[in-house]
């Protein structure tokens, strides 16, 4: 491989881990109260009401329905609206973590909801106003679920951030397609997925290690 | 009132029990003045929590179910009072009503005659950390040490950091768990996971513990223990102890009265001894039955309705307790007197509880004849059945 290609191969990274890295971001800070939110207005949760609960979980439902591929498209008035380009690393970060918001949402959602209600009424009991109770007990209880499901988000986000290379994001999947498949050069599409499989492999290493440490107590 | 609730309540013996082994330094977690002199002469009929023709409906897919119908019940101050009844029978609603877990739908709960349904909601803030509550399954936070389990209550409270470390020192050693502070919750057994409930409950300094079930999850040499801590609390702490159980065994062991649940309906209620010594309700005598004298299998196989030929000794069952009056024991000389010397024990005993005799006793009268001998057996201080022959 030369020169250049390595180059190029080492901005690709650079682009992708900027995509996944500010995308993962975004969908943390919004997923996390997106959870909450669908959680306590769930019928018999802390803030009961039916009439969030049901739109929020139909939009939800609505972006997990859609395939990333015509996301991507779809969304783009709204990302020249953001970015002010529907072209590059910051225009695809838009698509990507819109789709990953409600995917770890309902992730996260799962994990508050196995959180035992008894350790719940427990903190009721002890005097805990409701938001201290989903800052103080639901949130820490439920934080193992909550980073092994991030961890799947951001490996769910590596491959959309591939996929977003194909309308021009730039990054590893812009240089698998524009050289591994489009000039048959198969040396930068075995080397664009050793990156992908080694980013993957230490994603998850991280994330299987941090949920068995918090688990383990 | 039983001897030793009044040794329990009265202000001189309190005092010694504040001065001996360190606990005055406990008791300056006290942040009120006026409740640790409330607390140092808790008075006797002095109604804490009181319910008032309290209802409780649960809609539920097939329609209304009542789960409370219309209980009228006063919990004293510092006393340990129980409430038993078999499962389904509405006793885990009507500890919820205390501290508004569970409202109420008709009546009223009053808490130092504060209407409990009434409460503003920082006043039910207010009212949840003066009531501390412990649970079958312990439902400590898994993702928190001990130290930060007891700290939670206090943190959400807003307690100075130092003053959280002072009671959560001072109630791991008052709950024997010194040194578990960083340990985790599924490193400690069940006994040990209730006792950092007990401590976390009295974090916030409570005057009445509510306990759901607190020992049913835990094997009967466990629950001894539990229970002799809950009662040491109620000594040294003054607190009001509400528990609920399906167990007997437990009212028997730590509790001064017992109110008893059945079908959401209260069917009896008074102080325990009385209540064991004398049940009158048949959910009250189905739940003692594990606890009552029975006659033995080998008997119980040979008795006959009737004196036969080889079946001619009679089986009186003597039934004493319940009745004011039996702070001494049962006297022998009576039992002899009017049964004379053919008269022998074959099963039973007597025991005590809160200061009263009671119990049961099988006698069996060699050749006795069943109308003469409960003529006879007038003379005896105690309930009498004819069992039948053997």
């Amino acid at each position: 491989m030369s020169d250049v290609m390595i180059q190029a191969l080492w901005g690709a990274f650079l682009d992708t881990l900027t995509m996944v890295s500010v995308s993962a971001l975004i969908a943390w800070c919004a997923g996390i109260p997106l959870a909450v939110l669908l959680v306590t207005t769930a019928r018999g949760g802390i803030f009961a009401a039916p009439w969030i609960h049901r739109p929020l979980a139909w939009v939800i439902n609505g972006f997990r329905a859609t395939p990333f591929i015509i996301l991507l498209v779809a969304l783009i008035p709204l990302t020249r609206l953001i970015v002010g380009t529907s072209i590059g690393v910051w225009a695809a970060i838009v698509p990507i973590s819109i789709s990953a918001t409600p995917f770890f949402a309902r992730v996260v959602e799962v994990s508050l909801r196995e959180v035992d209600p008894g350790v719940i009424e427990a903190a009721q009991a002890m005097g805990l106003k409701p938001f201290a109770i989903i800052s103080r007990v639901m949130f820490p209880e439920a934080l193992p679920g909550i980073i092994g499901g991030f961890t799947i988000t951001l490996v769910a986000m590596i491959g959309a951030s591939a996929m977003a290379g194909a309308i021009g994001a730039g990054g590893l999947g812009d240089l698998a397609i524009r050289y591994g498949y489009q000039r048959y050069d198969t040396t930068v599409m075995i080397a664009v997925i050793a990156i992908l499989i080694a980013v993957v492999c230490i994603i998850q290493f991280i994330g299987d290690r941090s949920v068995a440490y918090l688990r383990s107590r | 009132m039983s001897s030793s609730y009044e040794l329990r309540t009265s202000g001189a013996s309190y005092d010694r029990l504040l001065s001996d082994d360190g606990f005055a330094a406990f008791a300056g977690i006290e942040p009120h003045a006026d409740d640790a002199v409330e607390r140092q002469a808790p008075r006797a009929g002095d109604a804490h929590i009181v319910f008032r023709g309290l209802y409780k409906h649960y809609h539920t897919a097939r329609g209304s179910v009542e789960a409370l119908k219309g209980i009228d019940l006063e919990i004293g101050r510092a006393e340990i009072f129980g409430i038993i009844g078999r499962s389904g029978a509405g006793k885990s609603s009507l500890i919820r009503t205390i501290n508004r877990l569970e409202r109420v739908s008709g009546g009223s709960v009053e808490i130092d005659g504060q209407d409990v349904q009434r409460l503003s909601g920082n006043e039910l803030v207010r009212l949840r950390r003066r009531t501390g509550m412990i649970f079958q399954h312990f439902n400590l936070l898994r993702s928190k040490s001990v130290f930060e389990n007891l700290a939670l209550p206090a943190r959400a409270a807003g307690l100075p950091r130092a003053e959280i470390r002072r009671r959560v020192e001072r109630l791991l050693a008052l709950v024997g768990l010194e040194g578990k502070a960083d340990v985790f919750p599924s490193r400690l057994s069940g006994g040990q996971k209730q006792r950092v409930g007990i401590a976390r409950a009295l974090m916030l300094d409570p005057k009445v513990l509510l306990c759901d079930e607190a020992t049913s999850a835990l094997d009967p040499e466990t629950t001894q223990t539990i229970l002799a801590l809950l009662r040491e609390i109620n000594r040294r702490l003054g607190l009001t102890i509400v528990l609920i159980t399906h167990e007997m065994a437990v009212i028997r062991e730590v509790c001064d009265r017992v109110a008893v649940l059945e079908h959401g309906e209260l069917v009896e209620s008074g102080p325990v001894w009385q209540v064991f010594g004398a049940p009158r309700h048949d959910a009250t005598k189905a739940m003692l039955a594990p606890l009552a004298v029975r006659l033995p299998e080998d008997l119980a196989a040979r008795l006959r309705g009737a004196p036969q030929e080889g079946h001619d000794t009679l089986v009186l069952k003597l039934d004493y307790g319940g009745v004011e009056g039996r702070q001494e024991g049962v006297g022998l000389g009576r039992i002899l007197a009017a049964l004379g010397d053919r008269a022998m024990l074959l099963h039973g005993g007597i025991d005590r509880l809160q200061g009263h005799a009671q119990g049961s006793l099988l006698v069996g009268i060699k050749g006795g004849d069943a109308r003469a001998a409960l003529e006879q057996a007038a003379l005896i201080d105690a309930r009498i059945e004819v069992v039948g022959y053997v």
